[in-house]
């Protein structure tokens, strides 16, 4: 048996912060922050015909599980307080898309006067999906931006910078 | 509503047949008058035929008419609006209209009655011994226009959070610039397409 041949068939190689990258964007749980209608459209996004399992994707009910915050709908100011509080409360690393008009600048219920223009006002947001609402199409294809956002991303050189600076 | 507009109403009637419920609530004025004391005026010829009375007998008028043969077992809503420059009038002792409606199982019949109250001091009695489901409704107006209601056993914000400030379905409400630290305003791309248009317009 020739070693360096079977290593050639059953090795990769590559770099870690690819291999790490790859696993985070194949399994990026999600938390359900469904407000409003587009909410409707989040759970379609789900069903059979997108299919998000296909991405490893799966619904947590719970924040200390997800990796993703998917904001859809209108957030009122009472609201608000409580989507900072579970954004919180998720672990690094951390994504929020935000789904819709109304997440992403208040929308049709601007003018209202209960009614946040915008959830980047509390929270820092890395995809916004236009639409009212969006189509499950178009929150899929702001999943694949996201998780071609995070495949460019250096995760370790992100931790380590943090971990000497506690030193 | 002003006198001419009275006027004409009184008019058509002669030849229009009269509603059901304008009758209805004629009688509903004759019964109240006797039955509770107070003023009580007829507004049976409105476009929504109602009967006001006075702030401070609300609560008997609603019992004469709950326990009295007209049967108005249930409370369907109350129902608070401002009514300030309504018709391009401003009445600070008519600011605010309160318009209970009741209904009747065994009639099959609405009832409306109306209320009006002063900017100075909006106050009603409350009616939740009477119904049980007219605190939610009493804490709802109390939420949105700041109506008090008096002797209530639980009158705090309903829909709002508790340390809102002012009542925003008033129409002189103002919204604060920050609620909480979060902003309540928002640029919008649109202004400025809109100001550089005038600008071109003009130059």
């Amino acid at each position: 048996m020739n070693l360096y041949q079977e290593l050639d068939q059953n090795v990769i190689t590559l770099k870690l912060d690819d291999v790490l990258n790859w696993g985070r964007e194949n399994s990026l749980w999600l938390y359900l922050m469904g407000l409003a209608c587009c909410a409707i459209e989040m759970m379609q996004t789900a069903g059979p015909r997108s299919d998000l399992d296909r991405f490893g994707m799966a619904p947590r009910a719970t924040p200390r599980q997800s990796d993703l915050m998917i904001v859809s709908g209108t957030l009122t100011y009472k609201m608000a307080k409580r989507v900072k509080l579970l954004y919180e409360q998720m672990a690094e690393p951390r994504y929020v898309i935000s789904m819709g008009s109304c997440s992403n600048c208040g929308g049709l219920f601007s003018p209202g006067y209960s009614v946040l223009k915008g959830v980047d006002q509390i929270i820092p947001v890395d995809v916004y999906v236009p639409g009212c609402p969006p189509r499950p199409e178009a929150l899929v294809e702001g999943i694949f931006k996201l998780r071609e956002k995070i495949k460019n991303e250096s995760y370790l050189r992100k931790v380590n910078p943090q971990s000497e600076g506690a030193q | 509503m002003s006198d001419e507009a009275q006027d004409t109403t009184e008019s058509q009637e002669a030849q229009k047949p009269r509603s059901k419920e304008s009758i209805l609530h004629e009688e509903l004025a004759g019964f109240l008058k006797q039955a509770v004391s107070g003023s009580v005026i007829d507004r049976s010829m409105d476009v929504l035929p109602s009967v006001e009375v006075d702030a401070s007998s609300i609560a008997s008028v609603l019992r004469a008419l709950k326990e009295g043969e007209y049967t108005a077992d249930f409370l369907d809503s109350i129902n608070g609006c401002d009514m300030m420059g309504y018709n391009g009038e401003n009445n600070p002792e008519r600011r605010f209209l309160i318009v209970y409606q009741l209904f009747s199982y065994t009639k099959k019949q609405y009832y409306f009655i109306k209320v009006y109250l002063p900017e100075s001091s909006p106050k009603i009695p409350t009616v939740d011994t009477l119904y049980g489901n007219a605190n939610w409704l009493e804490r709802e107006i109390f939420d949105l226009l700041g109506i008090e209601f008096t002797g209530s056993r639980d009158l705090r914000r309903l829909l709002l959070p508790e340390d809102w400030e002012g009542y925003p379905l008033r129409k002189d409400y103002k919204e604060q610039l920050l609620y909480d630290g979060m902003m309540t305003t928002r640029h919008n791309p649109l202004d400025d397409f809109k100001k550089r248009t005038a600008e071109l317009l003009e130059g």
